[in-house]
């Protein structure tokens, strides 16, 4: 029995992204919640002068810059968003087909963490490109020996992944429906975000990005890089920059919504999604300048111009988290009344 | 210096050599009805700055447009000093 999910695509989401909005409208669940860590930042490991960065370098907003934390930092989305998500790694081919065959029954949708190289319908990267991508399966042919998936990334339409494709070793995720673990209430939210900031050492200041900002001066493209990465869409470092980017924005609908659920609190939200939208087109300026970086011979000129956008961005994400602190205050404050 | 149809060759060049050679360009599609991811879209711009020898105003890289119809207008407006290199 095929669970019927609708394949989905939002501008600037991830392939987790995506998975994630269908498998919570599927639950009927409010995936709008899954934009709390929007403000986080990461980055690992240093930026060494003289040493590439395009494959090297992880940037990330949402997720973990290591697939081995994958599981804690997805924990989250029980509080709010009311799914639970076990992370099974390394699983042997035979036993991941009757591992999904199962969880398929149980109307538990499956997500496969796999390769660009053998996903049959991704045109540019099949047997090309290695990178990490994601998919959710829907059904089984065990006769016909295929995964009916749904990529919405990637295609409009149901996908078949035969067997012959499927990694000798692979990751999954399994979803699971569950009444969400917190009352959803301002400060509960607002406490969810500034956790991620805490986790990101991010609360307090800002100094990460600043320190994110002093290493991109040293940034130099190698010639390697530059035949290797001529399409940077294959680069972590830029998706995860185009990840921090769409975070940012995402925080700002997220706050958008609040601000008409909590009515009492809609300017200060207002005021605070407006920051948050400028800070996105900020962000989105540091990866032009890296692009332009990438592509122009005048790296130095442009890597100059990130770290200075960098810094400003530091000093407005830093009044952001004021604003949001503020609003903690405000709102506990109201609740012990 | 170049006119309008010239410029608007030139561009249209540009960004056909960064889409698969079977996309059609329809000036009503997107940039993303083609294939064209935001990295790919900057790219065409530094290719564009290259090919004019300009330092096009950050506002185009961010900025969002309608369609590519309305992108090469407003390019081509930039590049001919239509928008006086500025607002």
């Amino acid at each position: 029995m095929a669970i019927d999910i609708q394949p989905y695509h939002k501008k600037g989401y991830l392939c987790i992204d995506d998975i994630i909005v269908s498998v919570a409208d599927y639950f009927e669940k409010r995936h709008i919640f899954m934009h709390t860590k929007g403000l986080n930042f990461t980055y690992s490991p240093k930026i060494v002068k003289g040493e590439g960065v395009l494959k090297r370098i992880r940037t990330s907003c949402n997720y973990p810059t290591n697939i081995k934390d994958f599981l804690t930092e997805l924990n989250y989305l029980q509080d709010f968003v009311g799914l639970h998500i076990d992370f099974i790694s390394s699983l042997p081919k035979l036993e991941l087909i009757n591992y999904i065959e199962d969880s398929i029954e149980k109307n538990h949708p499956v997500a496969i963490i796999s390769n660009t190289y053998y996903v049959p319908w991704h045109d540019q990267y099949y047997k090309k490109v290695n990178k990490l991508h994601a998919f959710l399966v829907i059904d089984i042919d065990i006769n016909q020996k295929y995964l009916l998936c749904i990529d919405g990334y990637l295609s409009d339409k149901p996908v078949k992944l035969p067997f012959e494709d499927l990694l000798l070793y692979t990751d999954i995720l399994i979803f699971k429906s569950i009444n969400s673990k917190k009352n959803l209430s301002l400060p509960n939210i607002l406490s969810q975000i500034t956790n991620g900031l805490t986790d990101n050492h991010k609360l307090d200041n800002c100094d990460c990005i600043r320190l994110f900002a002093e290493d991109v001066t040293n940034i130099t493209f190698l010639e390697t890089e530059k035949q290797r990465y001529r399409d940077l869409d294959h680069s972590d470092f830029m998706i995860g920059l185009k990840s921090i980017e769409f975070g940012r924005k995402n925080l700002g609908d997220l706050f958008y919504y609040l601000s008409d659920i909590f009515i009492e609190y809609r300017d200060i939200m207002l005021l605070i999604q407006s920051k948050i939208e400028s800070i996105t087109e900020q962000w989105r300026l540091v990866i032009v300048f890296f692009v332009k970086g990438f592509y122009s011979d005048q790296t130095t000129y442009y890597m100059k111009k990130a770290a200075e956008q960098l810094l400003d961005i530091a000093n407005n994400e830093e009044d952001v988290t004021r604003c949001i602190l503020s609003l903690v205050h405000k709102s506990s404050y109201k609740i012990e009344k | 210096m170049l006119n309008n149809n010239s410029i608007r060759e030139k561009i249209d060049t540009i960004i056909k050599d960064n889409v698969d050679k079977r996309e059609h360009i329809n000036l009503e599609g997107t940039f993303e009805d083609i294939g064209v991811s935001s990295l790919c879209f900057v790219r065409i711009m530094v290719e564009i700055e290259i090919q004019f020898e300009v330092e096009i105003d950050d506002k185009y890289y961010t900025a969002e447009f309608k369609n590519i119809g309305e992108f090469m207008d407003k390019i081509i407006d930039y590049l001919s000093g239509g928008d006086s290199h500025g607002n």
